[in-house]
């Protein structure tokens, strides 16, 4: 790893005005990512911002009509925060599967985002709940959608200098549940991995792993929307439409067929899951 | 950059000059010879350099030294006790649990923590807690007989102590 | 069993207090004053010529001391055949190759050099597989294949890539077929894996002014290494020291020569100075050791009444850009390569060629992982074929007393009980009883088994040396050089020592790690050879000091030596008791009331030669087996059929390994052993692209965490004594990995009727074969 500066701003405009003074500068949460890609000489920063000093909101915060998790929750927060347990399940699930404990400890939600891996394992739930980004240039703040938030392989709606400061998760009496495919039980970036979410009887479908962001499938989320009775054809219909939405690619972790076959079998199950039909 | 900085290991303020870009394992293990915490990846993938960090184990590998300033640390050694062994460490010599010995020191300093937190963890428990700390000699089952083992000596000496 | 003091009881390891205290120094551990840091250069090519080495720039920075390449160190090395260079020289053969190595007063400065030296390649066409090393004008990876020096035991192929042929011919192959019922042929194969030592291997050397060089490495084999650097460099044994801490495992890829000569390399550019090497994570993935890929064609014929009467097989070892040791993996695998079966008409032809892959070295297994693989997947085929019950075609086929193997050997009922391992698996999968309905109609569930033989691959004159030194209160040390590599050897030997010195194991100190200036020679701590040669050794010496003890104790209680015994407190008149002299008066020397003192400090000296013979050149016939270990593995899985996710219910592996000297570190052996199967079977793989490895780090290479283990995992020993091991102990360091992959292969067949003939068995793999048959 080369050396470098490193800076400890304790404003959230400190840390904007660092950045933006260079071309190569970048900001540390958890660390689990870019000090990986540090060392093994991917990037070569200039500066690296530490935001646990910048006064970034952390926690779990509990408010009337919204949930706010902090952009430097940990994994591990998340995973065993009771309140997140109980009200989005499978967003506790989709942190305690992400890593090894080792990892949750310090890697950070907003870490886990703003990496923008298409098989980040945080981002279908946010997706599937509708959660709104708050970002914020130092000055002003602005609010996108999770979904709009990724824009590919490691790029997202983050403009220079921006940062993630806070996820806000609307309440709901929805139900979701996570699933994760990948080589080795735990520990392993996912081949797969999806969250369907029920609220009103309406439907949210989003897929990691198969496309170069994140992806909510509309068209199947539609199909199973306006039907009146929901039964296995129509899951299997709905299914088939997600296949054909996904692109995924072939890769270390499988190949692209194999990850069709996976999408389908599993979001068959989850939807039937929450449907209460036998599949 | 360098840095002079104050680390709090095992209880004890150490004043060291750091290079920004070393990692808390490094200056662990070559500024302050405490070299139970093993590199194994450098990559935050195995658990060899596991330390207890702020209250619960991370690898050592992937945090800078230069954030640890301030940062309460406890190594192998700081679990070690001055003139016997830790419950711990005697369940993983009585089970069997110790092979090459590389992985030892993450996997009782990932065990310290769960059993800090979790006294009586079930099996699957125990799992998922070992399960960013690789070992390729065991095949985990005398690992993790030893930690139910340590388990229960611990529960047992908590009570004498009542 | 007989009644022992010491054995076949858990007695803690000696080595468990350094280990879970952090106090057991590794090789990265060391640091000495005045250190310098070394990094290496690599080659980003798998073959291309290298036109020229530029490091004027690296030279120049400040805080490089050394820099050398093969302009500078143009030495080659190799355990058994001389071909692997220090440094890639005229052309790199693999990517990852070593081109060029700094020392520097950092790492890094060192790391900042590296990238300062430039090198002109131009590309040569790429060797990327077994049947482009195979094929008719060939590229050659090594046009001056037959000038490199090896061991008359090998057969190099002139103007080929073929770096060893070994041939097997038992009977009559022809006739067999011809006499066959049924003939069956089939293809397998299995890509390269990783040991995966949790650490990362090390070496630190320093090169006198006065030419004495010494090094500290992470090795299975001090004494061999320091045999082959002086080789390399043209040393004495006697300039040459070898100091060895701890080992963090090594499963082979520690075994021989490795790395340690970049270190070497550097040291004697930068004199004085004690250079310190460690490989980070990815470069033990580029430049260490691999098990070879291999394919494997097998054909079978059987008799009517299932009897296996022919068997062609041929294997071929991709045994990457340098043969080096992995050439005697080739022969290994060639004289056991039909498993442990009775088989009358044998023809075995097995070779290992070079390509532009990672170099092939030992593993854990050592060819029998990969022979296995064919063997008992083509055995499980057969059987169903035949509508026999698996199990009971392998009772009717595999070696008994009686029974003559592939080398032509003869097995007795010490050599071990196959059908007893096949047996306990048995019993314990309920084999015969289908397994319990799945809820699911998707979910199905099958069971497999496979057996497996090994015995120690080494060179007929495979030497191990011990001593045992009594001290002033009659507690002893044991010296030996077995390396502890997490085996557990330190404590199997001094149990070994006690037991033969009748003391409790609490009496005696292992001296431990090997220092080749101080310890009793060993040739290499592989092949599961130590606590057997060794423990035999230790016997020895322990018999060599009560022979010095009674020497004086005839003199002194003036009768024959031969009417003494000894009994770990004193030395005693058979048959009188009260006739004695406590150990503590004679064992440094015993002194006559008026003073006068006979006899010394007593150290007593053994050694052990396994007695083998080399193989015959055209026939493969001959002895090269010391003693054999027999094994039966078992597993019960499930299949999703949606999916192909496989889940592994049950392992079982049954072991005939003799008297065991310590249940608990046995069982960790079988157990640790399983496990790294499970990972060969199931997960394993190094992937290429463009002939370059795709996954050397643990993102994309993955090992099995403890969320991996099957429901169930069980050991089973079955203990028939081995005439020729200490106290009847045999081999079972490797064993336990070899036949996982075969097991959940014939499993997974049960299951859903699909075969599958290529490693690793990845749900992926198992859905795909599960659509094609469809
Ligand atoms: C062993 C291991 C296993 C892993 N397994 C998984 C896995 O299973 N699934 C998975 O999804 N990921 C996995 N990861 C990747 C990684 O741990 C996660 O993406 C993690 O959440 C990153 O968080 P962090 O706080 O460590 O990020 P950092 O490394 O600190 O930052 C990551 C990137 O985001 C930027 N950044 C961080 N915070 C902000 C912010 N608030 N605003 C703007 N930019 C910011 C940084 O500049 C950097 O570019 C794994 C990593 C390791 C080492
Ligand atoms: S060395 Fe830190 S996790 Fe492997
Ligand atoms: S004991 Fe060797 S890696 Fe765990």
């Amino acid at each position: 790893m080369e050396n470098f500066e490193f800076i400890s701003p304790i404003t959230i405009k400190g840390a904007v005005n660092q950045y933006k003074k260079g071309a190569n500068n970048y900001y540390l949460a958890g660390g689990t990512d870019l000090i990986v890609l540090m060392r093994e000489g991917i990037l070569v920063p200039e500066k690296i911002i530490d935001l646990k000093t910048a006064g970034l909101p952390s926690g779990i915060k509990k408010l009337k009509t919204e949930i706010r998790i902090g952009a430097l929750a940990t994994l591990s927060e998340i995973e065993h925060s009771s309140f997140i347990r109980k009200e989005i399940p499978f967003l506790a699930e989709a942190a305690g599967k992400l890593g090894s404990p080792l990892t949750r400890n310090r890697a950070t939600i907003g870490g886990n985002l703003c990496n923008a891996s298409p098989a980040a394992d945080t981002a279908t739930p946010l997706i599937a709940v509708e959660a709104k980004f708050i970002l914020s240039d130092g000055k002003k703040e602005r609010r996108v959608k999770a979904e709009e938030f990724f824009k590919g392989v490691k790029q997202t709606d983050l403009k220079k200098g921006e940062l993630l400061k806070e996820i806000v998760i609307p309440r709901s009496a929805g139900k979701g549940i996570f699933y994760k495919k990948s080589r080795i039980k735990l520990v392993d970036l996912a081949t797969v991995n999806m969250t369907v979410y029920r609220a009103k009887k309406k439907y949210r479908i989003v897929i990691g792993a198969c496309h170069i962001t994140p992806l909510r499938i509309r068209a199947a989320e539609e199909k199973l929307n306006k039907a009146k009775k929901i039964d296995l054809a129509l899951i299997n219909d709905a299914a088939a439409l997600v296949i054909k939405t996904i692109k995924p690619i072939s890769d270390m972790r499988g190949s692209a067929e194999y990850r069709k076959q996976l999408v389908k079998t599993h979001v068959t199950r989850l939807i039937g899951e929450l449907a209460g039909v036998e599949v | 950059m360098s840095k002079d900085i104050t680390l709090n290991v095992n209880g004890i303020d150490h004043h060291v000059n750091i290079q920004g870009n070393e990692t808390l394992l490094k200056v662990l293990r070559d500024k302050l010879g405490l070299t139970a915490a093993k590199e194994g990846c450098g990559a935050g993938e195995c658990g060899a350099c596991a330390v207890i960090y702020n209250g619960s184990p991370a690898s050592s590998c992937l945090i800078l030294a230069i954030e640890a300033e301030g940062v309460e640390i406890l190594t192998l050694e700081g679990i070690t006790p001055k003139d016997h062994l830790h419950p711990i460490q005697q369940a993983f010599i009585d089970k069997g649990a110790v092979q090459c010995g590389f992985c030892t020191p993450g996997m009782i300093v990932t065990t310290y923590s769960l059993l800090k937190s979790n006294p009586d963890p079930t099996e699957e428990e125990i799992k998922k807690a070992i399960s960013g700390n690789l070992c390729r000699c065991t095949g985990y089952v005398q690992i993790i007989e030893a930690i139910r083992e340590a388990a229960r000596r611990l529960k047992r000496s908590k009570g004498r102590r009542k | 069993m007989k009644n022992y003091i010491n054995l076949g009881r858990d007695v803690n390891r000696l080595d468990g207090y350094d280990k879970v205290s952090g106090n057991a120094k590794y090789i990265a551990d060391y640091e000495f004053p005045g250190m310098l840091y070394a990094k290496v250069l690599r080659s980003p090519h798998p073959h291309a010529e290298i036109i020229s080495i530029n490091t004027s720039a690296a030279e120049k920075m400040e805080g490089v001391i050394a820099v050398t390449h093969s302009g500078k160190c143009s030495h080659k090395m190799g355990l058994y055949l001389v071909d692997r260079p220090v440094f890639a020289t005229g052309k790199v053969r693999f990517k990852g190759e070593p081109v060029a190595a700094v020392a520097a007063l950092t790492e890094d400065i060192a790391a900042a050099a590296i990238k300062k030296i430039k090198v002109r390649y131009k590309m040569l066409p790429l060797v990327d597989n077994i049947e482009d090393a195979l094929k008719k004008n060939a590229t050659l990876v090594h046009p001056d294949l037959m000038k490199y020096s090896y061991l008359p035991i090998y057969y190099p192929k002139k103007g080929t890539n073929i770096f060893n042929h070994f041939p097997l011919r038992k009977g009559d192959i022809k006739k067999g077929f011809k006499q066959s019922h049924k003939i069956y042929e089939n293809e397998f194969t299995l890509p390269q894996i990783q040991h995966v030592p949790m650490e990362p291997h090390g070496a630190l050397a320093k090169w006198d002014r006065n030419d004495k060089l010494t090094v500290y490495s992470s090795v299975q084999s001090p004494f061999t290494l320091r045999n082959l650097l002086r080789l390399a460099f043209g040393l004495s044994h006697k300039d040459v020291r070898v100091i060895a801490p701890y080992v963090g495992g090594g499963f082979g890829g520690k075994a021989g020569i490795n790395m340690e000569p970049l270190a070497v390399a550097l040291a004697k550019e930068a004199k004085g100075k004690w250079i310190k090497l460690i490989f980070s994570r990815e470069e033990v993935f580029l430049g260490t050791t691999v098990r070879q890929a291999m394919r494997a064609r097998v054909k079978t014929g059987i008799s009517k009444n299932g009897r296996i009467i022919a068997e062609d097989i041929e294997m071929v070892f991709d045994g990457g850009a340098y043969a080096e040791y992995g050439t005697n993996v080739v022969r290994a695998a060639g004289y056991t390569c039909i498993g442990p079966y009775d088989i009358e008409n044998v023809k075995g032809d097995t070779y290992g060629v070079y390509t532009n892959h990672l170099v092939g070295g030992a593993f854990r297994g050592f060819g029998h992982g990969e022979l296995h693989w064919a063997v008992e997947s083509q055995m499980d085929i057969i059987a169903n074929d035949l509508k026999m019950d698996p199990a009971e075609f392998r009772r009717l086929n595999v070696l008994k007393p009686g029974s003559i193997n592939s080398m032509g050997e003869k097995i007795t009922k010490h050599t071990g009980n196959m059908v007893a391992c096949i047996d306990a698996v048995a019993k314990d999968l309920k084999w015969g009883k289908s397994s319990k309905k799945p809820a699911k109609p998707y979910i199905k569930r099958g069971k497999g088994l496979a057996v497996l033989e090994k015995a120690p691959a080494m060179p007929a004159n495979a030497t191990s040396c011990a001593r045992v030194k009594f001290n002033e209160d009659a507690t002893v040390i044991v010296h030996f050089s077995g390396m502890e590599i997490g085996q557990g050897c330190i404590t199997a030997l001094t149990q070994i020592a006690a037991e033969r010195l009748k003391m409790d194991v609490s009496k005696l100190h292992a001296a431990g790690l090997p220092d080749t200036d101080f310890s009793p020679y060993e040739w290499q701590t592989v092949a599961s050879r130590i606590t057997w040669a060794v423990g035999n050794a230790i016997i020895n010496a322990v018999d060599d000091a009560h022979a010095k003890i009674k020497k004086v104790a005839a003199k002194v209680l003036k009768v024959k030596t031969s009417q003494l015994d000894i009994d770990g407190e004193k030395v005693f008149v058979i048959g009188n008791k009260r006739k004695s002299i406590a150990l503590p008066l004679i064992i440094m020397g015993y002194q006559y009331p008026d003073g006068h003192t006979i006899g010394g400090p007593v150290e007593g000296v053994g050694t052990f030669t396994p007695n083998l013979t080399n193989l015959d050149a055209k026939t493969g016939q001959g002895h090269a087996a010391a003693e054999w270990t027999f094994g039966c593995e078992g597993a019960e899985i499930e299949v999703d059929t949606r999916t192909g996710e496989m889940k592994i219910l049950n392992l079982v592996g049954a072991f005939d390994l003799g008297t065991v000297i310590n249940p608990s570190t046995a069982r960790g052996q079988i157990i640790g052993g399983m496990i790294q199967g499970l990972g060969s079977a199931v997960l394993e793989e190094l992937k290429y692209k463009d002939g370059k490895i795709a996954n050397p780090s643990f993102v994309d290479y993955k090992i099995p965490t403890a969320a991996d283990l099957p429901d169930k995992i069980k050991h089973i020993f079955i203990q028939t004594p081995d005439d020729g091991g200490p106290f009847g102990a045999r081999a079972i360091g490797e064993h336990p990995m070899i036949s996982i992959p075969p097991a959940i292969a014939n499993a997974i067949y049960d299951a859903i009727g699909v075969r599958i003939k290529a490693l690793p068995l990845t749900d992926e793999k198992i859905l795909s074969s599960l659509k094609e048959k469809k």
